[in-house]
């Protein structure tokens, strides 16, 4: 072969993972699968036209498959390296190859080699690919050479500088936050059992002493357990969430024992982990806490029956389940410029945690209002209506708006609470005195209250949302300010009553035990909110 | 065995334009998977659920009656069979996961007992709503 000019191809360069060590040499004859990725023949038109979806497939892939020319390039240049072609896909604009790792080495321009980073090893290579300057504007991409598994959910901690007031100004720890909630004194969770869900991450048992300690508060029994090979791994991007969760519900209702329950973060990882806690005959929880979740519509129908029957197993068991309602506006983060809820707070067997963004001076709360900082991408409350969950009888009377496709359906959040960084959580993870917020702070945080009630009913409240929703409004603290709207024009908007951004409110908690006791709504100690 | 078939309803998996099928899954690697049963379910479910999976070669790590749930154990091959799918890893330059094309499917027999098959799409479906 002639030596040919060669060029890259755009955006393929890599680095190896966070603290991955080069760990062997890959075999010569190794054998490799990649995927030859293919430009489009034709761009679609911008922004793609409405009619698009009911093209059919023959003609979208006719016009935006890739060039029968391009297809055959790849073919020839994969041939000539010695590789095998396996698959080919006009439509996809994808040629499956496979050969040894020196062909592919060759034909691809890098090397490849065998990485470890935290306990995971993979096949990886660093650096850019390049293919014959010829081919070069057909191909998109080759993808599998490397082969690291999929980029955890990204977990950003950083250090605020704040004007005045110094590095907490503004921020609470979690029992300041539960004073300021009116949270009874004279309970603290003794004999109440929490469940709270992992997906990725791990405590560290100094961190936690350390914590529980600088406030003077008894440490908790925490107890970790693995589903699916899930494991207590501290190190990871997740650490920040199960600290967040440990901390609050640990130093709210010291006396309840936690049972932290890890598993993979899949759709079978979730369903199992919630599945087992619900039935966890050695625990015993009676809440159980989830912090994590996706929009609703990402989810296959079939995880989401499978998630919803065992949610509605842990209501009938009498379990209460606290989720959080997301941390990305009306829109959960998605791109479609619609309104999407996330799930499992979509769920109508959980209760689903909303956020607020909260303020308060001498003990008393000064201000509360929907937690919305999307205008400097800091994030906001999820909220909004789900378009596959009906709306459940609980809520007929809240005026739950219409989802997104005109139909009725269940009203997300149903209650709220602090979230919003800026007014965030203090605790301790990996190390380091931190500031956390995001609805995965509520969801622990009304956790640990409903171990309060627990405690002082003496019995295990349960799936409470039938009589939550049947309560006076002053059990909760009305918030009336703000939306949660992550583009201008969209609908949701904080209103006397339950709303799409804080549901029936934040807690009143003695107002709320004594409502749920029978004591009815007692004139409330904690300050009104307002603007 | 007739071998009548029936679909797994809501099991296609949604991806990105962007995502690429990248291999075959390799055929002796060897997947977990949470077959999860109708609510309320029938007393007879779980028995015929774990004695579909034997049928394919899988092997019975748990029946649980209270979770609902067979967790079974096998190769891909037997798993593709077994759920009439071809597993392949599906990626982009991120990374890559193990999932499938189109419907899984169940023999007749127990299709109406089984509301999901859970494992055999590992993407990540969740992130930690925590901030700062």
């Amino acid at each position: 072969m002639p030596s040919e000019t060669r060029a890259t191809i755009p955006g393929s360069r890599r680095a190896p993972l966070p603290g991955a060590k080069q760990v062997a040499d890959i075999k010569g004859d190794e054998i490799v699968h990649a995927t030859v990725v293919l430009h489009r023949r034709h761009q679609p038109a911008q922004p793609k036209p409405r009619g698009l979806q009911h093209e059919t497939r023959a003609h979208y892939g006719a016009v935006h498959g890739a060039s029968a020319n391009a297809l055959a390039a790849v073919e020839r240049f994969a041939h000539q390296h010695g590789l095998t072609v396996s698959e080919r896909h006009a439509e996809r604009r994808t040629i499956m190859v496979s050969g040894t790792a020196d062909a592919m080495q060759k034909a691809f321009g890098t090397k490849l080699a065998y990485y470890e980073a935290k306990g995971v090893r993979y096949r990886g290579r660093t650096g850019d690919l390049t293919v014959p300057a010829s081919l070069a504007p057909s191909v998109m991409a080759v993808l599998g050479l490397d082969n690291r598994p999929v980029a955890k959910p990204h977990f950003r901690r950083r250090t605020r500088t704040r004007a005045a007031g110094g590095q907490n100004a503004g921020t609470f720890t979690p029992p300041q936050i539960a004073q300021l909630y009116n949270f009874p004194a004279a309970v603290n969770g003794t004999g109440q059992t929490v469940g709270i869900i992992e997906l990725g991450g791990g405590y560290s048992t100094t961190d936690l002493t350390n914590y529980f300690q600088q406030l003077g508060i008894t440490e908790p029994t925490i107890t970790a357990v693995s589903v699916d090979g899930g494991q207590n791994q501290p190190g990871g991007d997740a650490d920040g969430e199960v600290m967040l969760d440990i901390e609050v519900v640990g130093s709210i209702a010291p006396g309840a024992n936690i049972v932290v329950y890890f598993a993979p973060n899949t759709d079978q990882g979730f369903h199992d982990a919630i599945a087992t806690a619900a039935n966890d005959t050695t625990n015993h929880p009676t809440i159980i806490s989830i912090s994590w979740g996706g929009p609703e519509d990402q989810w296959t129908e079939q995880s989401r029956t499978a998630m919803d029957a065992a949610l509605a197993d842990a209501a009938q068991l009498g379990i209460t389940v606290t989720v959080a309602a997301g941390d990305n506006g009306s829109s959960d983060g998605e791109t479609d410029g619609q309104l999407h809820v996330d799930f499992p707070a979509s769920d109508p067997n959980v209760l689903a945690c909303g956020g607020t963004s909260l303020a308060a001076s001498g003990g008393s709360i000064t201000s509360e209002v929907v937690w919305n900082e999307m205008a400097s991408n800091e994030g906001a409350t999820g909220g909004g209506v789900s378009t596959v969950f009906a709306l459940p009888s609980y809520q007929a009377n809240a005026g739950v708006p219409m989802n997104p496709q005109n139909a009725t359906g269940r009203g997300v959040p149903d209650v709220s609470g602090d979230a919003d960084p800026n007014t965030g959580y203090q605790l301790i993870v990996d190390g380091q005195s931190t500031i956390i917020g995001g609805t995965s702070a509520v969801a622990p945080l009304w956790a640990a209250l409903i171990a309060l009630v627990n405690q002082q009913l003496g019995k295990a409240i349960g799936f409470a949302n039938p009589l939550l929703y049947q309560l006076a409004e002053s059990t909760y603290l009305d918030i009336t300010q703000g939306g949660n709207n992550a583009t201008a024009g969209q609908p949701y908007q904080a209103g006397p009553g339950w709303d799409a951004c804080t549901g029936l409110g934040s807690p009143n908690g003695t107002a709320l035990i004594s409502a749920l006791t029978g004591g009815g709504a007692p004139a409330t100690s904690a300050a009104k909110t307002g603007g | 065995m007739a071998g009548e078939r029936a679909d797994v309803p809501g099991s296609v998996v949604r991806r990105s334009e962007a995502v690429c099928r990248l291999r075959p899954a390799d055929p002796g690697q060897i997947i977990q998977a949470t077959i999860v049963v109708r609510r309320p379910a029938d007393p007879g479910d779980i028995d015929a659920v774990a004695e579909f999976a034997r049928r394919y070669g899988l092997k019975v790590l748990e029946a649980s009656a209270p979770k609902r749930t067979v967790r079974v154990e096998g190769s891909a091959e037997n798993m593709n069979r077994a759920f009439g799918t071809d597993l392949a890893y599906f990626g982009d330059d991120d990374g890559a996961y193990l999932s499938y094309d189109g419907s899984l499917s169940l023999d007749a027999d127990v299709a109406g007992r089984v509301i999901a098959v859970l494992g055999l799409d590992q993407q990540p479906v969740a992130r930690p709503r925590a901030r700062d």
